[in-house]
């Protein structure tokens, strides 16, 4: 009945004449989007030398399973400077093309992922797979299947816009994919080490082995002269996992949404002063699409 | 999506994760129950032997077993933490306006958006370093056993000057704390392997990685270029984490500069 009435009062102010700005509002939010993710990508893989990787040793060079495909020989080819060089220019100007928005949107934007993909499982080829870009990554998957390039573009030309429910999608996709990351981390942490993370132990261990690898580090000299300050971070342990648990909970709740937002800040940031660990790439994506999913759940009709 | 709907979906994800997650080790289970069920009527060299071939990996990539933690614990653990997923999976998709955002989609579209979400979730719970993308994210779950130790990497220069190396700033592309903890890992496998032959093995690839990042110094220090480097660990314990004075270190060993 509620909704019934919500949607009636959507329709009396004129909500069906608005579908077409609806779609561009829309449009225009994914559209930004795209350009601020790839625009990240643009800064990561532009600013880092990747030739030098040929200097590494080829026995320590393990990619991984979906690389495996390729012979040897392809990687002997590949581990050079000047064919890394290339790879980081050819990576380079897709990843530019795909944030401009350019035409035809869809293959560029899909040789863009599948090209961003093949670097980030090179470099994890080399002894460690860890997870700050993996959120970014999964996010240009989203971005090339759904029409991103409708908004938000270098070029303005007239475009036959699409249902709105298309550009939402993406964009709680993106927000579903980040958040669940957190979800996935702080439910290992409580069923299979509760007791252990309640206590803050884990982050104690780890507070004190950043000490030896930055023995003069001010924070933990500061932790170690106030026994509140090391208290109060072992006694966040806990709200921070559940915080991180319930992290989906900021697609469904706008009020919750500014709230995680806050949350993700000051959770990133400390890690980042206290044990050296910042994932500045998710911290990025977080602080860009939640606003985004505000905005483009506040054009929906009721 | 109705309730039921939502409920299925949701389990039906994790429980997929699960069952992947259990699959290579099922095997093993039922070997062990065979053991124990047929004790009386296995004699005891059978026995011996398949107990040696159980701890030997069984599969390429799957560990001789789960952990070192009681199955009954295991098992409790592995699904607490699928419901735990399952139950925020299961919020957002009884949400009314995710159900009627993706709702509207084409199908196509909706089969990408279960495709992902699907090889996301299926990845937290049986991911491994092999899945990548799809990963678990466990960081920062339960104690590691032992004291904290790190270790160092310090160039001796031309001049004599002691240099200690930042492997990120000498090796950015690999972003940060990756080439870091290669290099630790390699010196603990180091530290810790026994037998002669793999013990060679490592030391060779410690040392072509040692080398490499001395040489990647090197290019941008022509004037003074290292001429070895030292490899040290520091440790503490870990109720005195906090005072330069309480570390203690040794040198392991250096590498020379070819």
């Amino acid at each position: 009945m509620e909704q019934q009435a919500g949607t009636d009062s959507w329709i009396s102010s004129g909500g069906l004449r608005c579908v077409e700005s609806q779609a561009r509002v829309g449009a225009q939010t994914l559209g930004f989007m795209r350009a601020w993710i790839f625009g990240i990508w643009l800064c990561k893989v532009a600013t880092a030398p990747f030739f030098l990787l040929a200097e590494l040793p080829v026995s320590i060079f393990e990619p991984p399973v979906f690389m495996r495909m390729a012979p040897t020989e392809a990687w002997t080819w590949l581990l050079r400077p000047d064919v890394l060089t290339g790879f980081q220019i050819l990576l380079c100007t897709c990843v530019a093309l795909t944030a401009l928005g350019l035409r035809p949107y869809r293959p560029i934007a899909a040789t863009t992922s599948i090209l961003l993909t093949f670097h980030q499982g090179l470099i994890r080829s080399f002894g460690h797979i860890n997870h700050p870009e993996i959120p970014l990554l999964l996010a240009t998957y989203v971005l090339a299947m759904f029409p991103a390039a409708d908004g938000f573009t270098w070029r303005t030309r007239r475009q036959a816009l699409q249902p709105s429910s298309l550009y939402v999608a993406p964009i709680l996709l993106i927000a579903a994919l980040l958040l669940l990351t957190y979800t996935a981390a702080a439910a290992y942490r409580m069923a299979h080490h509760g007791l252990a993370t309640l206590a803050g132990e884990p982050l104690m261990w780890t507070i004190a082995q950043h000490s030896l690898a930055d023995e003069h580090s001010l924070i933990v000299i500061f932790i170690h002269h106030h026994s509140t300050v090391a208290q109060l971070l072992r006694c966040s342990v806990p709200t921070v996992t559940v915080f991180e648990w319930t992290a989906p909970l900021a697609l469904v709740s706008r009020r919750f949404r500014w709230l995680w937002l806050g949350f993700v800040f000051m959770f990133h940031i400390v890690t980042w002063l206290v044990i050296d660990v910042f994932f500045w790439e998710s911290l990025l994506l977080a602080i860009a699409i939640l606003p985004a999913l505000d905005r483009v759940t506040a054009i929906l009709p009721p | 999506m109705s309730r039921t709907g939502s409920l299925v979906f949701s389990l039906t994800i994790v429980l997929l994760g699960v069952a992947l997650r259990a699959a290579p080790y099922l095997d093993r289970v039922a070997r062990v129950w065979t053991v124990d069920r047929g004790a009386s009527a296995t004699v005891a060299g059978e026995s011996e032997t398949l107990q040696k071939s159980l701890s030997k990996p069984m599969l390429e990539g799957v560990p001789s077993q789960f952990s070192q933690r009681p199955i009954g614990l295991l098992v409790a653990g592995l699904t607490t933490e699928a419901l735990l997923i399952a139950s925020m999976l299961y919020v957002g998709v009884r949400s009314a306006l995710i159900a009627a955002t993706f709702g509207a989609l084409a199908v196509r579209y909706r089969v990408v958006t279960i495709g992902l979400l699907t090889l996301l979730v299926v990845g937290f719970i049986s991911g491994s370093e092999q899945t990548f993308p799809f990963l678990p994210w466990r960081m920062y779950a339960g104690v590691p056993s032992g004291n904290p130790q790190a270790y160092e990497f310090v160039g001796i220069s031309h001049s004599g000057q002691a240099v200690r190396l930042d492997p990120h700033q000498i090796l950015p592309a690999l972003g940060p704390r990756r080439l870091e903890i290669i290099l630790a890992e390699q010196s603990a496998s180091l530290q810790n392997e026994t037998q002669a032959s793999r013990r060679d093995s490592l030391w060779a690839r410690h040392r072509a990685t040692l080398q490499a990042v001395g040489r990647l110094y090197n290019y941008r220090h022509l004037e003074d270029p290292l001429l070895r480097i030292v490899v040290s660990t520091a440790t503490l314990s870990s109720d005195e984490f906090h005072t330069p004075a309480a570390i203690r270190r040794r040198v392991l060993w250096s590498i020379e500069m070819n």
